[in-house]
């Protein structure tokens, strides 16, 4: 059953981060390195709007932050928590489904269950 | 704050943004920065080169801009819900204290009463209840106009909601102007409303509406000053 969701190109840094946050805690700077590490810098943004993605996702309890000082330096680290650990799991369903209707319409496969 | 990040600074506010979260989104635009200018110090032996670049990695300031404005979650009420921010809730919140203070000092005089018996009221009485009326009417409206004018200018709110709030204070204030008279041995007490007319309709307005037209004036002599 296919569903409307305009906005799934926005949800990409959130899905993104949401995923690296998965193994480990880290914080801004590490999480923009491992977006572009991990994408082989196909996704690469202005690295400072990653900020907002963060601050929302933690307004929305999907992730947690706490300050630690570490070499010296104090930094906001990022973990994920319960409801980010659903909301993960939602968003990459979801993305799955996107990929594979977009896959088949690219093969000429039929007919696709576009969202 | 960096000088750099104060176009941001004032960007995220004209937008709406909340203090709070803005001012957590530039340490942290502040933190990265440093690290993306460590990053490519390693790898270029010009400091300069390697900030013009961290600062091209960090994104334009139009572009850290929009990330934070297009949320909805970080925008003041000011911008979120102007009219309900800067005109019903101010002047619903002068109605509601000015009745609580009218019933306060009612309840107040009734206490009194009954202890006094048959007797005259004390004198302080009428002081008191003198006072409060004149906070009501002419103290509070003020606190609220100056707050909300305070409140607007911080969140470089557009001048539209905020002036025409003042006015609704300072209207509300100078026409529900309460009058209380104490009851005496032979007579009972009344609350009555006496409107102030045009003329203290514009000394209240005057006098609530100043702080916010300076701060907007100097504001807007420092801005031209530094282009």
């Amino acid at each position: 059953m296919a569903s409307t969701n305009p906005s799934f190109m926005n949800g990409v840094p959130e899905l993104l981060v949401l995923r690296l946050l998965r193994g480990r805690k880290m914080y801004g700077y590490e999480i923009v390195q491992a977006i572009r590490e991990e994408t082989g810098e196909v996704v690469s943004l202005g690295e400072g709007v990653v900020y907002p993605v963060l601050h929302a996702l933690e307004r929305s309890g999907a992730i947690t932050s706490a300050r630690r000082t570490v070499g010296g330096r104090s930094r906001i680290y990022y973990a994920l928590s319960p409801k980010g650990v659903s909301r993960l799991t939602e968003l990459t369903e979801l993305w799955s489904r996107i990929t594979g209707a977009v896959q088949q319409v690219l093969v000429g496969g039929g007919r696709a269950g576009l969202v | 704050m960096q000088a750099s990040f104060d176009p941001l600074w004032r960007r995220l506010l004209q937008g709406g943004v909340r203090r709070r979260p803005a001012r957590r989104y530039l340490a942290e635009l502040r933190d990265h920065l440093d690290d993306l200018i460590a990053e490519e110090r390693r790898a270029m032996s010009d400091p300069r080169e390697a900030e013009t670049r961290a600062l091209s990695r960090l994104g334009s300031i139009e572009m850290l801009a929009d990330a934070m404005i297009e949320r909805r979650e970080f925008q003041a009420w000011g911008r979120k819900a102007p009219v309900a921010a800067y005109l019903i809730a101010p002047a619903a919140a002068l109605a509601a204290i000015t009745a609580l203070t009218v019933v306060g000092v009612v309840v107040t005089v009734k206490q009194v009463q009954a202890g006094a018996g048959a007797g005259a009221l004390p004198g302080w009485l009428s002081e008191f209840a003198a006072r409060m009326m004149f906070f009501s009417h002419a103290i509070l409206p003020l606190l609220l106009a100056w707050a909300l004018g305070v409140a607007a200018f911080r969140n470089r709110s557009a001048p539209l909601w905020p002036a025409s709030g003042i006015v609704a204070l300072a209207a509300l204030g100078s026409i529900f102007h309460p009058i209380l008279t104490l009851p005496t041995a032979t007579t009972h007490g009344e609350v009555s409303i006496s409107p102030d007319g045009i003329a203290g309709f514009a000394v209240l307005l005057a006098v609530a509406a100043l702080p916010y037209a300076a701060l907007l004036v100097r504001r807007s002599a420092r801005e031209r000053q530094t282009g």
